[in-house]
Order: C-alpha cells, then sequence, then structure tokens
C-alpha cells in the first residue's frame, strides 16, 4: 500500500512538472513572441591581447590608465606603472567579433600588458618600476606578460599584438647618447654603439634573436594555435633632411638605417616562425611614417624632449631625457593603429574571405504554436554569407530547437529529433551530430578544451558530451528531491548546477567536481 | 615508318639530350668555382638578408639596404680587432679635414697626459660634477664596450670619458674628457638656439676628437662654419651656471 502512493505520489510529480513546464519552457530559452536575438547560453568570446614595450603601451601619449588617482593609489596599478595610454594605437583597433575599438572592451575582451622599457625577460619575469612622484620614492613591480594567460586560460586568444626587441638592444639610449654628444668628440662613436647591438642582435649564445623568437614561440604556445600574432615594427624617427641640430643629417641617417635593418630582422624571423608553423604576422610601420619622422613638418614622433625630474625613475640618461622623446604622437598613435588594422583586415579576408562567417547570430521566436528557429553566419563586413531556419510545430508545449551557443569556430544546437550539432561557423556545415544528447536544454556551458555541459529540464537532467560529440557523462536525475535544473557553471574544474526546487521549495546550487563527477546534498 | 628511320630519329634524340647535359655540366662546374673563394662574414649574413618565402608580402620593408661586412685583413696594428657590423667606420682623416683644421694627430699608445679614472673622477668632482655618473665607452686599445661608470679609485686609463651637467636653469651640458683635454657642449642651448652652428665650450683654442679606429687623437681648430668654440678659464659647474642661454647668445 505504501509502495501503491509512493509511485502515486512519483506519477503526480511528474505530471505536475510536465504541466508546469509547459507554461514555462519558453522562457528558459528566452523564446518571446516576436522574433529577437537568441544569444544562446555561452558565446563565442573574442580575446585580444597587446604586449610588449613602449611602442605599443603608448609612451608619451598621456593620459595614462590611472593617472589621475593619487599617487598612493596609482603605484598599485600596473596600468599607470606601466605607462599604458588611454589613447595608445592598440586600443583604437577593431576585430572581427567585436563592434566597438578595443580600448570600449579593455579587461573584458582586450588585454592590454604592453609596459615601457620592456625586454624581452619581462615577458618571464617582473619588470621593476622606480617611482619618483607625489612623495612617494619606491620599488614597484608590474607583473610578467605572459601571466595574462594565468587569467585568461590557454588556447582562447584570438589576436595578439606586439612590440619588442627594440630595448633589447637599447636603441632608445643609443639615441638618447646621440644628440647629448657631438660627433667631434669620436665620430665613430654612434656607428660602434649600433654594430655593438647588431652583436648583440645576431649573437649565437643567446643574442637578442634568439630571445625573440624564444617570446615569439612561447606567447604562441599559450595564446593557441588559433591566436594571430601581430608583430609590428617600429618607425624611423628623424628627419634625415633637416640637417641641423640635434642630429646632424648623417647621424639621423645612421638611426633611420638601423630601424629598416631591425624591421627587416624582425620580417626575417617572423617569417621563419611562420615557416616553423606559427601564426604569426609582421605589420611594417615604417613606410607610413615616411615624412612624418620627429624635427619633420608633419611629424608622427616626439622630438627629443628634456626633463627636471619624471614620474618614473630609469637610467641616469631619463634624468636628463624625457621617456616619451622618439615616441609616436597623437598623429603616430592613429597612423600605428591604421597599419596594423590593414594587417589585421588582410589575415581576415585571407582566412576567411567574404564567403566565410565570422561569427553567427541567432533569432527565435514562438507564433501560433509554431516555433521558429533562424542562424545566420556573418562575414567580416556583417553581410549574412548563410542561413539555417528550422520551423516546426511545438513539441506539444515544448521547443524542438533549443540554440545553445558558439565557441572557437562552432556553435552548437539540439534538434529533439536528431541530436546535439555541433556545426563550424565558417560555412554552418555540421562537424559532428550527437543522437543521444536531446536535451530540453534549459542551460549548457563548455571548456576550455571543447567539452559541452548541458541541463535537461525534465527527462534527461544532464550530459557531458565530449569535443568528440561522444557522451562522456550521463545522467538522468540527481535526486528525486532536487530538480528543475535550470543554470550551470563551470569553475576551477568544478561543476555548479542550481536547482528551481529543493526540499526547502529554494534554489539549490549543487557542486559537483570534475572530472570523477563527484557530488553531495546536504541535507 | 621503317624500323631504320625510327632508330635515327631516337638516335638524334639521345644526341642532343647528352649534348645538352654536358653544356649544363659545364656551365656548373664554371659556377662551382667562381663561389668556392667566398669567405664566410663575421655575422651570420644570411639571416640578415637572406629571405625564406614571406606570406604576408603586403608587409615587406622597402629600400632596405644590403648589409656590408668590414673586412678586417687590411688592418694595421693600431686598428681594433673586430669592426664587423652593418655600419662602416668612416675615416676620421676625412671627416677631421671637412670638419676642422687638425693640428696635430697623436696615437694613444703615445699620448703621456692620459688620465686614469681615479684621476677624472676627482677632478670632475672637484669640479662640481657630482650629479651624474661619470662613464666610459672604450678601452686603451681602441676597443668599444658597454657605457660603464668609472671608479673613483682605478688606474684604468680611457681615451674618452663623459658626463653630464644640469644647471639651476635646467640647462644641460656634457661633459667631455678627451686625452687631457675638457670640454664641455651646451646640449639643450645648441637644440633651442638659431646660430646654426653647434657651440663648444673649452679651456684652450684647439680641441680634441677620438677616433677608436685609428686609435689616435686628433688636435683640432673646428670650423667655424659648424662650430663656434667659447674658450674659458676653467670648465666647472659654476662657469657652466654663469653660462646662461643669454649669455652665450651675448658671445
Amino acid at each position: 500500500m505504501r509502495v501503491k502512493k509512493q509511485v502515486f505520489f512519483k506519477r503526480g510529480i511528474v505530471i505536475l512538472l510536465a504541466l508546469v513546464s509547459i507554461l514555462i519552457l519558453p522562457e528558459f530559452n528566452h523564446v518571446k513572441a516576436s522574433p529577437e536575438e537568441n544569444r544562446g547560453f555561452f558565446q563565442d568570446e573574442i580575446f585580444v591581447i597587446s604586449m610588449g614595450d613602449s611602442y605599443s603601451s603608448g609612451e608619451g601619449l598621456e593620459s595614462y590608465f590611472g593617472q589621475d588617482a593619487p599617487t598612493y593609489e596609482k603605484v598599485e596599478n600596473e596600468d599607470w606603472l606601466a605607462h599604458r595610454s588611454e589613447n595608445a594605437w592598440p586600443g583604437k583597433l577593431k576585430v572581427p567579433g567585436l563592434s566597438m575599438a578595443l580600448a570600449e572592451y579593455h579587461n573584458e575582451n582586450w588585454f592590454f600588458v604592453a609596459t615601457s622599457g620592456a625586454e624581452t625577460e619581462h615577458l618571464y619575469t617582473h619588470q621593476q618600476k622606480q617611482v619618483d612622484d607625489g612623495g612617494i620614492d619606491d620599488f614597484y613591480y608590474v607583473k610578467p606578460q605572459l601571466a595574462i594567460f594565468n587569467e585568461i586560460g590557454k588556447n582562447k586568444v584570438d589576436y595578439i599584438t606586439i612590440t619588442l626587441g627594440g630595448n633589447n638592444l637599447g636603441f632608445a639610449d643609443i639615441i638618447k647618447k646621440a644628440v647629448l654628444s657631438s660627433p667631434i668628440f669620436a665620430p665613430n662613436a654612434l656607428s660602434k654603439r649600433l654594430n655593438k647591438a647588431w652583436k648583440d642582435f645576431y649573437d649565437s649564445n643567446g643574442g637578442v634573436r634568439d630571445k625573440l623568437k624564444q617570446a615569439y614561440f612561447d606567447i604562441s604556445e599559450q595564446a593557441g594555435p588559433q591566436a594571430k600574432i601581430i608583430v609590428a615594427g617600429y618607425p624611423r624617427l628623424l628627419d634625415a633632411e633637416g640637417g641641423g641640430l640635434p642630429f646632424r643629417k648623417s647621424e639621423a641617417e645612421k638611426i633611420n638605417t638601423n630601424v629598416t635593418l631591425f624591421n627587416e630582422a624582425l620580417r626575417l624571423l617572423v617569417s621563419d616562425c611562420r615557416n616553423e608553423g606559427m601564426n604569426i604576422y609582421f605589420s611594417s610601420v615604417e613606410e607610413g611614417f615616411y615624412g612624418h619622422e620627429a624635427y619633420s613638418d608633419k611629424p608622427f614622433i616626439h622630438p627629443i624632449c628634456f626633463v627636471k625630474k619624471q614620474d618614473l625613475k630609469g637610467e641616469f640618461i631619463d634624468k636628463i631625457v624625457s621617456k616619451s622623446s622618439v615616441h609616436p604622437n597623437k598623429n603616430g598613435a592613429q597612423k600605428y593603429c591604421d597599419i596594423v588594422q590593414t594587417t589585421i583586415n588582410s589575415i581576415t579576408h585571407t582566412e576567411f574571405g567574404l564567403d566565410k562567417a565570422v561569427k553567427i547570430k541567432a533569432y527565435s521566436k514562438i507564433e501560433e504554436g509554431q516555433e521558429f528557429l533562424k542562424i545566420n553566419g556573418i562575414n567580416f563586413e556583417k553581410d549574412v554569407v548563410w542561413t539555417k531556419e528550422f520551423s516546426k510545430s511545438l513539441l506539444g508545449q515544448s521547443l524542438n530547437y533549443y540554440y545553445l551557443g558558439a565557441r572557437n569556430g562552432y556553435f552548437y544546437y539540439i534538434d529533439l529529433d536528431n541530436g546535439l550539432y555541433k556545426c563550424r561557423i565558417s560555412d554552418g556545415e555540421a562537424v559532428w551530430i550527437c543522437p543521444e544528447a536531446k536535451l530540453i536544454a534549459t542551460d549548457a556551458t563548455i571548456d576550455d578544451s571543447g567539452n559541452l555541459y548541458i541541463l535537461g529540464f525534465i527527462g534527461t537532467n544532464f550530459v557531458m558530451v565530449d569535443s568528440e560529440g561522444k557522451i562522456a557523462k550521463r545522467i538522468e536525475s540527481f535526486s528525486s528531491e532536487y530538480y528543475w535544473p535550470s543554470d550551470i557553471e563551470l569553475k576551477d574544474n568544478e561543476l555548479f548546477i542550481t536547482f528551481d526546487m529543493s526540499p526547502t521549495e529554494d534554489p539549490y546550487t549543487l557542486r559537483i567536481s570534475l572530472p570523477d563527477f563527484e557530488y553531495s546534498f546536504d541535507y | 615508318m621503317s624500323k631504320k628511320i625510327r632508330f635515327l630519329i631516337l638516335g638524334i634524340i639521345l644526341l642532343l639530350a647528352l649534348i645538352i647535359f654536358v653544356f649544363f655540366y659545364l656551365n656548373k662546374l664554371k659556377l662551382d668555382k667562381k663561389t668556392a673563394g667566398l669567405s664566410v662574414p663575421a655575422i651570420n649574413k644570411s639571416s640578415i638578408t637572406s629571405g625564406s618565402s614571406d606570406s604576408n608580402k603586403n608587409t615587406t620593408v622597402s629600400n632596405v639596404p644590403d648589409i656590408t661586412m668590414t673586412d678586417n685583413n687590411d688592418k694595421t696594428e693600431n686598428e681594433i680587432i673586430d669592426e664587423s657590423g652593418p655600419f662602416e667606420m668612416l675615416s676620421a682623416d676625412d671627416y677631421y679635414a671637412q670638419n676642422s683644421e687638425v693640428i696635430n694627430k697623436i696615437k694613444v699608445a703615445d699620448s703621456e697626459f692620459i688620465q686614469s679614472e681615479e684621476q677624472v673622477h676627482t677632478s670632475l668632482t672637484e669640479s662640481g660634477f657630482v650629479d651624474f655618473p661619470i662613464t666610459s665607452e672604450f678601452a686603451m686599445n681602441g676597443e668599444f664596450f658597454e657605457s660603464y661608470e668609472i671608479s673613483d679609485s682605478s688606474e684604468v686609463k680611457h681615451p674618452i670619458y663623459e658626463t653630464f651637467y644640469v644647471t639651476e636653469s635646467d640647462d644641460i651640458w656634457t661633459i667631455m674628457v678627451v686625452n687631457d683635454s675638457i670640454t664641455a657642449l651646451p646640449v639643450s642651448y645648441n637644440m633651442e638656439s638659431n646660430r646654426n652652428v653647434e657651440v663648444i665650450v673649452s679651456e684652450k683654442e684647439t680641441i680634441f676628437g677620438y677616433d677608436n679606429v685609428s686609435n689616435q687623437f686628433y688636435e683640432i681648430i673646428p670650423n667655424e662654419s659648424e662650430f663656434m668654440v667659447i674658450v674659458v678659464d676653467k670648465i666647472d659647474a659654476a662657469t657652466l651656471e654663469e653660462l646662461t642661454v643669454e649669455v652665450i647668445d651675448a658671445l
């Protein structure tokens, strides 16, 4: 008798759940009567990192991030310590998948870790900054630039921009020394300094060339093969036609030739790296700055500036010559941006062309007992290049199609007739179908390896589908007392699943340890 | 076609192939002979100029001059060992002939007046140049090294020393000690002045320059068309404080 009662009770619960689900299911997939964008449960996130030295950080283009804060606050702000400018060229770039300039996505999709004075070693080690500002005279440290991958995660970055290597060779100091001296005292000193730098570059025992190559390799390793690394070159700095002080014509020509040689060396290095399989590109800015060097009529480069004191101490020469000297000014930053933007567009053209989609937009609606789901593939010119449309009478009152989301070039949806689909964003074609994953999906998430975790409202409560489309874990029901799973979150190798109903009738969040799927309800 | 004609045609084709092969083989031998005597540059030039295929053709650098390596075989005994690099050393004789009247040339090894680090340190600090390190980049044999701060107690000598001085009115000066001669360069004045000549302050009418390639000093009188030498009794901090922009302009 007791058993019969229990069976009756359970059946009652199931019927009740079904009735309630009829009323509330559409809400779970955010479907409204009028067609509107259906963003799914997870989005294809775009990540961009801008790394490197002062030519990327925007030295000399105040304001720096955090500059307006009191000194005791800004010394704790790495953006200020690194002299990362609000006007720096990387922040002006646009990339496919993000509609506004990168600066609008600061610390969300765009991570700005370029640091004034950075050398290759500062990708791996802390960079020391000595503050001399607002009564504070002390040492502070900027994190290693590669540490950003600990925050974002591996294999998730889409674009990386970088300028690096000039500080390893001391080019800035060579230029400053040239302006502080005269060839009349040592006519070959400048050539000697430059030649010494080139010896350091090609030194077979850990030269700068090898350090740069290792740096590109390590960035590529952390960022993943999908990340496009754009190495920007350096501009020619001085107007060689001026002929006057502070640089004599012969000095200006040598300094400019040196920049050209360095750019050529970088271009060949990047080319070597590409031949070895890296997804890396070189963007030469040199031509764009012709006629706009420092001391020209329309300069894109700051001239040499002398200072009595700077907010950050450096070498003794920094007590005399401003760090902003011979760095791009506002127009120079825009020119840098235009050139690197052209490279990004060119890469996108080459990789995708206009006939391939770079992102998708899904729309859904329910009208007169009919559901409608439309998924559009959009190219980088924002044109629709392919469309998938689904339309069907509602399955009872629940949906037939669930758009789950997009990640890393693929999108996912469930068709209750056929199963879970993984499709390429580029052409909309299916990569695999998992027929065992026909869930009435209420939420889903995806990890860095492409494993999907999907919640089902009624019927199967949970499945994990691996990146190959195989069921890795299925849980029909977590508990008879905890039901209506509505929210799933993945954090630090743990799943957090929220049930709308629990014995207390309050929402309850269950923690599940991965990969063993160990969990227990606290009664 | 008869068998004889077929054999004849085949024979002609084989003969032509043999002639072509011999022709190319002889040419290759000639080329190998030509390239056999080339030497390997000190710096790996191939890594600078040899290009592997580059997929990003829009971003090539134009007007890249070929990098010439200095051959060290013709050096005199005074010249330093390693001059290799993309930037050729210019002839100091030519440079000073164009920019000055050369009074005297003194080989570093023959100079009796070169001061030690300790002597220069004492002399410059006594003159009030204490805010910036005193540095040198050249050894007595002309070898160039990373700029380093000299010691106040070392007997080591260098042909040329350098330090800086910033006046109360924020004027920047570079102080050079070459051989036994001290000169001062008003850097900020020279940058901002409309004189179109470079001002040099000296304790004598002549100044000294140093060429590391030939490793010798040049005692010169700079051309008036390009330089203006202001002679003072003593170059020290007090003197430079007095030589304001207005004072130099008035000279």
